[in-house]
């Protein structure tokens, strides 16, 4: 039995398109992969969630506001006025907003997603039970590349539109350097605009992933320990499971936060160049 | 765990994108709404308050303004009553002042006429008498134009004005 486990393989699992009714829910367009996998799925359920709670408060808000509302309006001006208003001028500050609040709102939620447990797995095991495990869309690389991608496409389009192609690019190079370092620091800067892709997806990902490694491996301790002795000697150790889901809590909240600040600093800064 | 899926990348594109639109449209759109609402009315109210607040100061510089005329009203016509009343007490008194003047004035003149009456009528009993008398001292009939002379001369040494003064 603990030959079979390998935490590892909930992330691979997660690629296996899904039969939901019995439909094989397997699609191809021309060579793409379309099929619906437990990625698509939680994908869709963090979007969804993430649409029901804005809209449903958003729904029931007044004029004189209550308690939850309150609450939403705080983070809701907390995204406006220091997430996006700290670090974009004003006007686009306003027009980068929705986008801005939405990529935290929608991280935050898939990944605090991920510390529930779900039965989304269709493979029932034991007398048709359905396992209860924990997955997060943005413990997904592909996912958390094409939310980077987004930004990343977002910074130069506006940069471009802010300060024309020519002037755009030309903020890449400092006006003081001599003309020889210009050429050299226009590559370096080339290469760090790329590289922000990277760390922005990466960072998202490995956090989630990490976080999640973690946690199955404190659970599949359990199945491994396959003696009374032992397992009364690491039970004490189990109980950091508390901790570190306790831990996975602030790093779901922080990472989309990071997410989402970076996503504002990185337009903002294309937006208003400083040469 | 890092396999690259082109086809996860556009569901989460997709998702995304309409994620973000239902938001822009649905949530945040009518929310940015209801706090503008909110801070329109905040600011209504605030400028109707201080408008009350300056209209309930206006008010009250006016009422205090009409007091202190009321009171200042109110000193004048005590102030004239007071006046029209020494002026009728003066009136009053100096009224019965010549009043009481003119009653002493008549009471003297009467007196005085009484008593020029009363000198009279002594007068003419004292030279009756004294014609009577002087007739029979004499034993002769005196003249009219004597008698009166005699009396003259009597009369001059009745000092009359002494009993005047020892009148009423």
């Amino acid at each position: 039995m603990s030959e079979q486990l390998n935490p590892a393989d909930e992330f691979t699992d997660a690629l296996k398109p899904v039969d939901i009714g019995g439909h094989h829910l397997e699609f191809h367009l021309g060579p793409i992969d379309m099929s619906i996998n437990k990625v698509v799925l939680y994908l869709f359920l963090g979007a969804a969630l993430t649409a029901l709670i804005c809209i449903g408060i958003s729904k029931v808000a007044r004029v004189l506001p209550g308690r939850k509302q309150t609450a939403f309006e705080g983070l809701y001006e907390y995204v406006r006025d220091v997430l996006v208003g700290a670090v974009m001028p004003g006007g686009a500050a306003a027009a980068w907003f929705p986008y801005i609040a939405s990529l935290f709102l929608f991280i935050l939620i898939s990944n605090i997603i991920g510390l529930v447990p779900l039965p989304f797995n269709l493979a029932p095991g034991f007398h048709n039970i359905p396992e209860f495990k924990t997955y997060a869309a943005t413990a997904n690389i592909n996912v958390t590349v094409a939310l980077a991608a987004i930004t990343f496409v977002s910074t130069h389009a506006s940069g471009m539109r802010a300060n024309g192609v020519v002037g755009y690019f030309r903020g890449w190079m400092p006006s003081t350097a001599p003309p020889v370092l210009k050429q050299v620091l226009f590559g370096l800067h080339a290469i760090s605009e790329v590289f922000r892709l990277v760390s922005l997806s990466v960072r998202l990902f490995a956090n989630l992933v990490a976080g999640h490694l973690v946690l199955l491996v404190f659970y599949a301790m359990i199945l491994m320990i396959q003696s009374w002795a032992l397992a009364v000697l690491i039970a004490p150790l189990e109980l950091s499971v508390v901790v570190v889901s306790l831990f996975e809590i602030f790093v779901a909240g922080i990472q989309a936060y990071i997410f989402a600040i970076l996503s504002a600093v990185y337009i903002g800064g294309a937006i208003h160049q400083e040469h | 765990m890092l396999n690259i899926q082109p086809g996860l990348m556009i569901y989460t594109l997709i998702t995304f994108g309409v994620l973000l639109y239902v938001l822009k449209r649905y949530a945040f759109g009518p929310l940015q709404k209801i706090i503008d609402q909110r801070r329109d009315a905040i600011e209504a109210s605030i400028k109707t308050a201080e408008e009350t607040r300056s209209e309930a100061y206006r008010l009250l510089a006016e009422y205090r303004q009409s007091i202190a005329d009321a009171k200042n009203e109110a000193e004048d016509i005590i102030e004239r009553a007071r006046k029209v009343g020494e002026d009728q007490k003066a009136e009053i008194v100096g009224e019965a002042k010549a009043h009481a003047h003119k009653e002493v004035e008549s009471a003297r003149e009467q007196i005085q006429r009484e008593t020029r009456k009363a000198v009279q009528e002594i007068k003419d009993q004292v030279a009756d008498l004294t014609v009577l008398a002087a007739g029979k001292v004499a034993g002769k009939a005196i003249t009219k134009e004597d008698h009166l002379r005699l009396v003259d001369e009597a009369l001059a040494e009745v000092d009359f004005d002494q009993l005047a003064a020892g009148g009423p």
